[in-house]
């Protein structure tokens, strides 16, 4: 086992959450090594040290009052989902014939377009195998066209 | 240094002439980043109008590096270094568009295009800017941009005192 190893075995060993299968490896070390248990101590005073400092949330409300709220918000949201998985299956029997309706519908304003000879407003003036142009963005509001390099 | 380069070359909006001769374009060479500009660095904030039009991007504050302005006559390709790093050739092309090329410039070695857009000269004098940017190389979560635009003749005429 080298040094990392060890150090994180360590480590889940003073958190107690290290497999028993290991532990008694770790426990020997310890017995055995001074430095090591000096590394144990000052862990769990890091551990023990945080605990006792570490900054406690409070809600205004009391315990059980803030946990029947959030049961109730659970029950709420069930039963929304209920209500929404009944109305997916209705949707779904118009999607059938909607979606391939607005392909193409789609596809004749795309048609439309082109022939009208509308001209966008910045072009690739010619892309070559070098064009770094990883993205382009088009803003008709700002009237800015932005071309993101790789 | 971490410099946004927004290639944005707007041509310029200029007033529609008998001749229709084309005028001088604006290329910017501006810095994105959300902290305050470098220390030393002689940066200009970005003007407002602009840098409002850069709200899709996330950056809160731009800071132009560089202005210049060129015209794009001739046959040839009018060559506007921003950097030692990066530089844009501007060339009229047949259909009232400006092309735009993005070169990256590396010491001991040519320029190297990474990108050519053109832009109609119609959506210039409405206003439009076209822009390239990437990521900084030099400062994390900063960006380059290079904006090209045509602002208006009287202003393209005379470029701003430093």
């Amino acid at each position: 086992m080298n040094e990392k190893e060890w150090t994180l075995d360590l480590q889940a060993y003073v958190d107690g959450e290290l497999e028993p299968s290991r532990r008694a490896d770790v426990e020997r070390v310890l017995a055995g090594n001074a430095e090591a248990r000096e590394l144990a101590a000052a862990l769990r005073s890091l551990v023990e040290l945080v605990r006792a400092h570490e900054p406690l949330e409070r809600v205004p409300e009391t315990r059980e009052f803030y946990w029947s709220q959030i049961q109730r918000r659970i029950e709420q949201e069930a039963a929304l989902d209920a209500r929404r998985a009944d109305g997916a299956t209705r949707a779904a029997g118009w999607l059938r014939w909607l979606v391939p309706a607005l392909g193409v519908a789609a596809v004749v304003v795309f048609v439309s377009l082109n022939r009208s000879g509308s001209n966008p407003v910045v072009e690739v003036a010619s892309a070559t195998m070098d064009d770094a142009v990883g993205m382009t963005f088009r803003s008709d509001t700002d009237g800015v066209t932005v071309h993101w390099l790789r | 240094m971490g410099w946004c380069v927004v290639a944005a070359v707007a041509a310029m909006a200029l007033p529609i002439r008998a001749d229709d001769t084309v005028g001088k374009y604006r290329i910017q060479l501006v810095w994105g980043t959300d902290g305050p500009p470098s220390a030393g660095k002689d940066m200009k904030p970005l003007d407002a109008a602009a840098a409002s039009r850069l709200r899709q991007l996330r950056w809160t504050n731009y800071f132009v590096t560089k202005t210049e302005f060129s015209a794009a006559d001739g046959k040839e390709p009018r060559r506007v270094t921003l950097s030692d790093r990066c530089a844009v050739d501007l060339k009229e092309v047949d259909g009232g568009k400006l092309e735009v090329r993005m070169l990256s410039l590396k010491p001991g070695t040519e320029p190297r295009q990474v990108a050519n857009r053109s832009i109609g000269h119609d959506a210039l004098k409405k206003g439009e800017m076209l822009v390239y940017a990437g990521d900084s190389k030099d400062r994390w979560d900063d960006c380059w941009l290079v904006i090209v635009d045509a602002p208006a003749k009287t202003a393209a005429a005379t470029p701003p005192k430093p």
